[in-house]
């Protein structure tokens, strides 16, 4: 049942889960870290509370995380044609991922930040701080761990909706537990890649714990 | 002119839709060089009012003037520039948690533009002063609340402020490491010439530190001057609450609500209609000599000691009393200690 074909289509999988996770991950980081941090200085109680702007982000984010992923993948396609050139694969399936999982991520970094005790913000500003230097030199350095146990979760999430993507060709190890799994009957071979999404998970989650835990000074 | 002056401060929050006034119209003035307490109990405003010295809270009504510089007309960044000169400290201490002791101290040279190289020294030189020297690798939760609070002390220093503010700077800490910090903020008054101003609760940091000191009630200021006038004499109902009622409300004799699990038994009640409360002041003019003891001697009457807080200054007793006093001997108590140089008051027992 295992024979090299079958191998070499497994490893090829996982590649593509690692692909799609990481950068989808990255990116989505690359939106979602600026999101949260406006979300969470421009809210009332926030370092430079600005109603209108919160008002918006967070009601599009809110949106964007009411979608359930399939129907934004689907949503999507036109727009993922334009800017990848196709609407299925690996790299077509980033895009959804980067738009699903930006608001998610910036809701976590909003509220990594706002666990920063806000003496310790005070204290800056007493300093003669600026807003920007709060932001980075305070909020983001004191929020560090947070951030790092968010992206953890966040990692793990993204990899979840990645072999999602696999049910419209999305590809990955997702892509091969549906083909071979439910449409064919091979349950060997569904066990065996859902086994290893288990040990993709477990093993983010390690890293990200302990990565987390050593820069943790509290 | 003052260094700081307060020109009919108000301060009104707005909260769930009621207006709320913080501070109503209060005006001081504080020297260059002083060390001067604002106290006041929980909720009467003076966390917002230390606030306002700095404008991280902006007045609603009223100026402030630090060095003659009007805080409300002075540009945001103007303002930062200006909190330079203005350093704090707090009650929680507010040190950066994922920053080592000296990264800590460093932080606001690094936020004035000051190279890293520079700032490590002075940031280390500041731990010579604070004597924290050993703890500069470590993370504040490596450290005593008291020690936390000297890094904070190293990190306001570090700017080379001209005044320094206090909010319940000792509130957190226990009595010993209280009086340690009161030694050093006192050092570094006199050293660096810093003016200080020690927000707090406990009459007993403005008595050891303050020269000055303003009560501060309900927004706002109800007797201000002296710590020695208004400790002996203190004239707002505040004051004296402040002064002698929590020693009153706190022993038994005084006290108009006893405190929970302490019953009072009928014959104590009757002896209680039988005496008065005196409290007594021990000033510079008061003689080192067991004067208490001397006075039941020559008396020869009980008299029962309801708190003592006294200190042996450079061989004078400072402090106050309360005393219990048989009411039919009260003129001859009240003459005799008169004579031996103290300050005697008749206290109200329900002061609450």
């Amino acid at each position: 049942m295992f024979n090299s074909e079958v191998l070499s289509m497994i490893i090829k999988g996982i590649g593509e889960t690692l692909y799609m996770t990481i950068f989808s991950t990255g990116f989505g980081y690359l939106l979602g870290l600026p999101l949260g941090i406006i979300l969470a200085v421009s809210d009332k109680d926030g370092i430079r509370p600005n109603a209108f702007l919160y008002r918006i982000l967070d009601v599009l984010s809110n949106i964007l995380r009411s979608i359930p992923f399939l129907i934004l993948l689907i949503l999507l396609i036109p727009f993922t044609r334009a800017i990848v050139g196709k609407s299925y694969g690996s790299t077509a399936t980033i895009v959804p991922l980067v738009i699903a999982a930006a608001p998610f991520i910036g809701r976590m970094i909003e509220s990594s930040i706002k666990e920063v005790d806000s003496g310790v913000v005070e204290a800056a500003r007493s300093m003669g701080a600026s807003t920007l230097t709060i932001i980075w030199k305070v909020l983001l350095v004191e929020a560090r761990t947070s951030i790092l146990t968010g992206a953890t979760i966040a990692i793990g999430t993204i990899l979840g909706y990645s072999a999602m993507a696999g049910t419209v060709g999305g590809g990955g190890l997702g892509d091969i537990a549906v083909r071979y799994g439910y449409y064919r009957y091979q349950e060997d071979i569904m066990i065996a890649t859902v086994i290893l999404l288990i040990l993709l998970v477990q093993l983010f989650q390690i890293v990200g714990m302990n990565l987390a835990a050593k820069f943790d000074h509290r | 002119m003052a260094q700081i002056i307060l020109d009919h401060i108000s301060k009104r929050f707005v909260a769930d839709g009621r207006n709320v006034d913080a501070l109503k119209d209060i005006s001081l003035e504080i020297e260059k060089g002083e060390i001067y307490g604002i106290i006041g109990m929980s909720g009467a405003g003076k966390s917002t009012l230390v606030r306002c010295l700095n404008y991280l809270e902006k007045p609603t009504d009223g100026k402030v003037f630090i060095e003659g510089n009007e805080l409300g007309s002075l540009k945001e960044r103007q303002l930062r520039e200006k909190r330079r000169s203005i350093a704090m400290i707090f009650q929680h201490f507010n040190l950066l948690m994922q920053k080592t002791v000296l990264d800590n101290i460093v932080f606001p040279l690094l936020i004035q533009g000051e190279k890293k190289s520079a700032a490590r020294q002075r940031a280390k030189e500041l731990l010579q002063v604070v004597g924290l020297t050993e703890k500069e690798k470590d993370y504040p939760s490596q450290l005593s609340g008291g020690q936390k609070q000297r890094v904070a002390i190293a990190r306001a220093l570090a700017s080379n402020p001209h005044i320094l503010l206090c909010d319940e700077a000792t509130s957190a800490l226990d009595p010993q490491t209280t009086q340690s910090i009161l030694r050093l903020l006192r050092q570094i008054n006199q050293e660096y010439g810093i003016t200080i101003v020690m927000i707090t609760h406990q009459m007993d940091v403005i008595r050891e530190i303050c020269e000055k000191v303003a009560i501060i009630e309900q927004g706002r200021v109800v007797e201000s001057g002296y710590v020695e006038a208004i400790f002996n004499h203190p004239k707002s109902d505040a004051g004296r609450r402040l002064i002698i009622g929590d020693a009153a409300a706190g022993s038994q004799l005084g006290a108009g609500q006893p405190e929970e699990g302490q019953l009072e038994k009928p014959e104590e009640r009757n002896r209680m209609e039988t005496e008065v409360i005196f409290r007594i002041v021990f000033t510079e003019n008061s003689a080192f000599e067991p004067v208490i003891a001397n006075m039941i001697l020559h008396i020869g009457e009980p008299i029962n000691i309801l708190r003592a807080d006294t200190k042996n200054v450079n061989g004078i007793a400072k402090g106050e009393m309360l005393l219990g006093i048989p009411e039919h001997r009260r003129r001859e108590i009240e003459n005799y200690l008169t004579e031996k140089g103290l300050e005697v008051e008749e206290v109200d027992r329900h002061v609450q």
